[in-house]
């Protein structure tokens, strides 16, 4: 338990932006190679993770996906004075942004702060406003010449934060979002060392995911499985969010309902948490889950696709917090799912008919 | 009576079973070969492996619909809606919820208890329940489940000059004229999918068109048509009577102007009433079909509908009826001069 | 070169009509390119096959030029002849008021106007119409079609000797630079240029084009806004400040590996260059990039003044830099290798 949190907080404080994977991945990989049977990694930087099944005869293919990626912010402009103007990659609320300590990713890693107007010199007018993304500006506290040979257009940047233990078992930091299911991808192939399972597992760390799910998406293509299931998080049940969009924390991973699911997945989650005593909560979706799981759902002929979560708070943002029994609870269920997975299930898979 | 059986069936985006049933049973002895996909879609095959075009016929089987939420202490029910539907149609009109069908209302406050300005403001969704008549929580979880759906409770009718009326006209008249299709005799490699999740965004057709590999794909639709009084021709989207609707571009299409046209003149031939469909809104299933692999060539073929993805929906038979006449001598134009375009 | 890009500018070719541009840019390309041929969305293939004493074919790269411009389509025709349109791209209606267009097929001319009971800042796309000049709906038919596509239509110049102004130069610029490219290079490897179609509606031919190609590596070549006038927003890229090489649009990143590969050739051959970061513009890239299994991708872009209006504006110097930096980059012995992970 202690290494599996010690895991999260490294990748939590590991930078790792869509696109631009690279310090998480090389933690992870390191982590998992010699739990699984081989580590690769595709031209998108998916980490792919195979643990092979054991048993003659044609083995299930089951591929994993939780995002690798966070959102980051990107250089856009190196403004007079040497302020630097900046974009989103992935979706910050831009009210949180503001009076934040930074960490530039230049030629060297910089120190900055995302500047703010003190309230002394703003109009009333202005104060009832917050401030948009464009009007952002970060200081990195030297002169322009000096931040021009520092710094380029493209270069990554974002908020500086230790990974903390709250009270309890709850944990809050930047990047929770999705590493806590990275950390649940982990704790699930540790599990596989001690069960029996027929299915070959494809646990795939994707990348992307924050600006379309395009890591999921061609790893999809690529491993063509006969199921998938996305991991990553939803909101945690907070005052103010209506009952059926946020879920409690502690209170065991989520497992979505709804369109993009299929149903026997949904209904084989359900019973295997029960048969193993897992806690769980249910989720009910209309449409869209903004997660791999949409993408993966329509690859090629169409994958067979479920999905669970972690229930965080204050998503999109630096202090996004969890309960890490929860993040346990998700690593267990998917072993137990796998475990609990043949073939003749997966057949049953695209049998929709009664005769 | 197929057009009151497919159109009475349940059937929300995603939750396709029921009316998936109702169009196997209707299809089997027509198929050579009927399966599903892992979306749910059906797929039903004529004459496969033949010489030809191979051509795939879409519908989708899937209709706007409700899914409940949440449950209140004093038994009424949350939901919120799969597909688009607009909040301000919901008020007191029936829907069927769950699996046991149960009547459900939609209510609000009456107007005697709204105060005047309240009166003059749209009702939005969170000011709507499902009232099962439950007295309670405990009473209301005896009947529903949260993830339970609900879809309109409209009941077919024929009415007026030649027009129908029900739920899902969008898109269960494509479904019925796909399988009026499948019923003519034919030696063309056909392939008949009833897609799934059209309305939560063309999400079952994709996958279909990369099974099938089709030569030519062609998408039956019930759609957008707003011929009321006082609306000038290029607003109104398509007219009711004046024959299946081509479609031209819409959010995710830019049509295949060949086939089209292949298309108008067979109907020209035919003396089949044709017409355009005159606004760029809304999209269909062709969207997805259109780019998949290395690109397929499709149509859009349209039943003029009044009140799409509202309780009680209207078409007219005579359309209708043209559009079977016009995708069938279409199918048997190719049957005997080849594929069209090349 | 700046003849090249006149030929090609002043072709109207909106989404979903390029059969114009494409025929056009086929005349250029027929008699360099080993193979040329035309797909059901409408994109313009370009086959160039390695030099013949190399091996077999190992390895192929795709580069995209998108060939459309905005414009609108028409879905309907009034009783008076006044045709009734929609959108093709991104559109604001009320700056359509007054504009010239040519139709792509029959090179009718019209100009939009908008309905008299509506006020200009009030107009959507069901009041506009274009006005061609005729009395009734039959004169009309005789002259459009439903479906029939129009660009905008204004003429080509050249503000300076080198500085360009007229409608469709993203991305005609590109299209010239690839016919360019076709004309003069020879490589070890398969090169497919493909003058891709619809990208202005979501780029819709190069998915099609990406999935049949399947390359080893694509490059993206595209236009993007310039940052240099006054109180601009906050973009950095200049008009004549070099070719800009993509770190990011609108809806894809470019991989790490792949744009410092760029960057540092620049630097190594004295190219000008500069990096985009365009937080608004979309480009074929995202669509190459998620083709199948994946592709390694990456983008270069001619800083474009007024890219959203019918002036748009550039700068030789960066057309120039553009194609040098896409030869050095076809040329760079690490081409397949600087990537891996």
């Amino acid at each position: 338990m202690q290494n599996d949190k010690a895991l999260l907080s490294q990748l939590t404080e590991s930078v790792g932006g869509s696109g631009d994977e690279g310090e998480p991945r090389k933690i992870l990989m390191d982590k998992v190679r010699n739990l699984v049977d081989e580590v690769s990694v595709d031209y998108l930087g998916n980490v792919i993770m195979r643990k092979n099944g054991e048993g003659l005869g044609r083995h299930p293919r089951i591929m994993l996906a939780a995002h690798l990626d966070e959102i980051t912010l990107i250089v856009k402009k190196i403004g007079d004075g040497g302020f630097l103007r900046i974009a989103q990659v992935g979706g910050f609320d831009p009210r949180t942004l503001l009076g934040q300590e930074v960490t530039v990713f230049g030629r060297e890693h910089l120190y900055g702060i995302i500047g703010s107007k003190p309230p002394h010199l703003s109009t009333l007018e202005e104060r009832k406003k917050s401030v948009p993304l464009d009007e952002l500006f970060v200081d990195l506290g030297m002169a322009e010449a000096k931040v021009r040979e520092l710094v380029r257009v493209g270069d990554r940047l974002t908020i500086r934060r230790k990974t903390m233990e709250l009270a309890g078992d709850r944990m809050s930091g930047k990047s929770m979002d999705n590493r806590a299911s990275v950390t649940a991808l982990a704790i699930c192939l540790e599990q596989l060392k001690k069960l029996r399972f027929q299915p070959d597992v494809y646990a795939v760390a994707t990348t992307q995911e924050e600006i379309g799910a395009f890591g999921a998406e061609t790893a999809g293509f690529r491993l063509q499985p006969d199921l998938a299931i996305a991991i990553d998080v939803c909101h945690g049940e907070m005052p103010g969010v209506e009952a059926d969009l946020a879920k409690k924390l502690g209170d065991g991973p989520v497992i979505t309902f709804g369109p993009r699911i299929h149903p026997k997945l949904y209904k084989k989650l359900l019973d295997t948490a029960k048969k193993a005593r897992i806690p769980f909560q249910i989720e009910v979706s209309q449409g869209p889950t903004w997660t791999d799981a949409d993408n993966l759902q329509v690859v090629q002929m169409g994958i067979p696709t479920a999905l669970i979560s972690i229930p965080l708070r204050y998503m999109h943002t630096s202090v996004e917090t969890l309960e890490f029994s929860d993040v346990k609870n998700a690593g267990l269920l998917l072993a137990h799912f796998i475990a609990n997975l043949n073939s003749d299930f997966v057949e049953e898979l695209t049998w929709y008919l009664k005769n | 009576m197929v057009l009151k059986k497919l159109t009475e069936a349940f059937g929300p985006s995603g939750f396709e079973d029921e009316i998936r049933q109702v169009i196997y049973e209707e299809v089997k002895p027509y198929a050579d070969h009927v399966y599903t996909d892992a979306l749910g879609s059906l797929i039903v095959e004529k004459n496969p492996g033949a010489k030809g075009t191979k051509i795939l016929l879409a519908a989708h089987m899937d209709e706007v619909g409700f899914m409940i939420v949440n449950i209140e202490e004093n038994g009424l029910l949350r939901f919120r809606p799969l597909g688009g539907v607009d909040p301000r149609i919901l008020v007191s009109k029936v829907v069927r919820v769950g699996e046991k069908r149960h009547y459900g209302v939609i209510g609000a406050k009456a107007i005697h208890l709204q105060q005047p300005e309240e009166r003059t403001k749209p009702l939005e969704l969170n000011q709507l329940y499902i009232d099962i008549g439950a007295k309670n929580r405990e009473q209301a979880e005896n009947l529903v489940e949260i993830g339970d759906l609900a879809v309109f409770a409209t009941e077919y009718e024929e009415f007026g000059d030649r027009r129908a009326k029900s739920k899902s006209f969008d898109d269960r008249v494509g479904c019925a004229v796909l399988i009026e299709l499948l019923k003519q005799p034919t030696t063309l490699p056909l392939v008949f999918a009833f897609t799934v999740q059209e309305e939560t965004g063309l999400r079952g057709a994709g996958p279909v068109a990369f099974r099938v590999k089709p030569d030519l794909a062609i998408v039956v639709e019930g759609t957008v048509c707003f011929d009321v009084a006082g609306t000038p021709s290029h607003a109104e989207s398509t007219k009711q009577g004046a024959g299946p609707a081509l479609s031209v571009v819409d959010g995710r299409t830019i049509g295949h102007a060949k086939f089209r046209d292949f298309i108008k003149g067979v109907a020209g031939e035919e003396q089949i009433p044709v017409q355009y469909r005159r606004t760029v809104g809304g999209a269909n299933d062709v969207g997805a079909i259109h780019l998949t692999e290395m690109g397929i060539i499709s149509a859009g073929i349209s039943v003029p509908t009044r009140y799409i993805h509202a309780p009680a929906q209207i078409i007219h038979l005579d359309d209708y009826e043209n559009t079977i006449r016009l995708i069938s001598a279409v199918l048997g134009k190719i049957e005997k001069g080849g594929h069209p375009i090349q | 070169m700046k003849e090249l890009i006149q030929s090609f500018a002043k072709i109207p070719g909106p989404a979903g009509s390029e059969a114009e541009i494409a025929r056009a840019i086929r005349t250029k390309i027929e008699s360099v390119a080993d193979e040329v041929y035309t797909d059901v969305l409408g994109n313009l293939y370009a086959i160039k096959k390695p030099q013949s004493n190399s091996s077999a074919i190992t390895k192929t790269v795709l580069i995209s030029a998108h060939m459309d411009e905005p414009g609108v389509s028409v879905v309907d025709i009034d009783e008076d002849g006044f045709l009734r349109i929609a959108p093709l791209g991104h559109l604001k209606p009320s700056e359509l008021i007054g504009q010239r267009v040519q139709f792509a097929r029959t090179k009718i001319a019209g100009v939009i106007a908008a309905d008299g009971d509506v006020a200009r800042d009030k107009v959507e796309f069901p009041n506009l119409f274009i006005d061609i000049a005729v009395r009734s709906k039959e004169d009309a038919h005789k002259l459009v079609q439903i479906g029939d596509a129009a660009a905008f239509d204004y003429e080509f110049q050249e503000i300076t000797p080198r500085v360009l102004l007229s409608h469709a130069l993203d991305n005609r610029v590109s299209c010239a630079v690839a016919v360019d490219l076709l004309e003069k290079i020879q490589l070890s490897f398969q090169l497919v240029v493909v003058f891709s179609t619809q990208q202005q509606v979501g780029s819709r031919g190069i998915q099609v084009a990406g999935y049949r190609i399947n390359p080893d590596l694509a490059m993206v070549l595209g236009a993007t806004p310039a940052g240099d006038t006054p109180k601009s927003k906050n973009i950095q890229v200049k008009m004549g400040g070099g070719v800009a090489i993509k770190a990011q649009d609108a809806a894809m990143v470019v991989a790490p590996a792949l744009r410092d590969y760029l960057i540092q050739l620049a630097e190594s051959d004295q190219i000008p260059a500069q990096i985009e970061v365009a937080s608004t513009a979309r480009s074929d890239a995202s669509a190459i990039q998620v083709s199948r299994s994946g592709v390694p991708t990456c983008g270069l872009s001619v800083p474009m003044r007024y890219l959203d209006s019918p002036s748009q504006m550039v700068h030789m110097d960066d057309v120039e830099n553009m194609r040098k930096l896409l030869e050095a980059w076809l040329r760079s012995d690490k081409l397949f290798t600087h990537f891996t992970y």
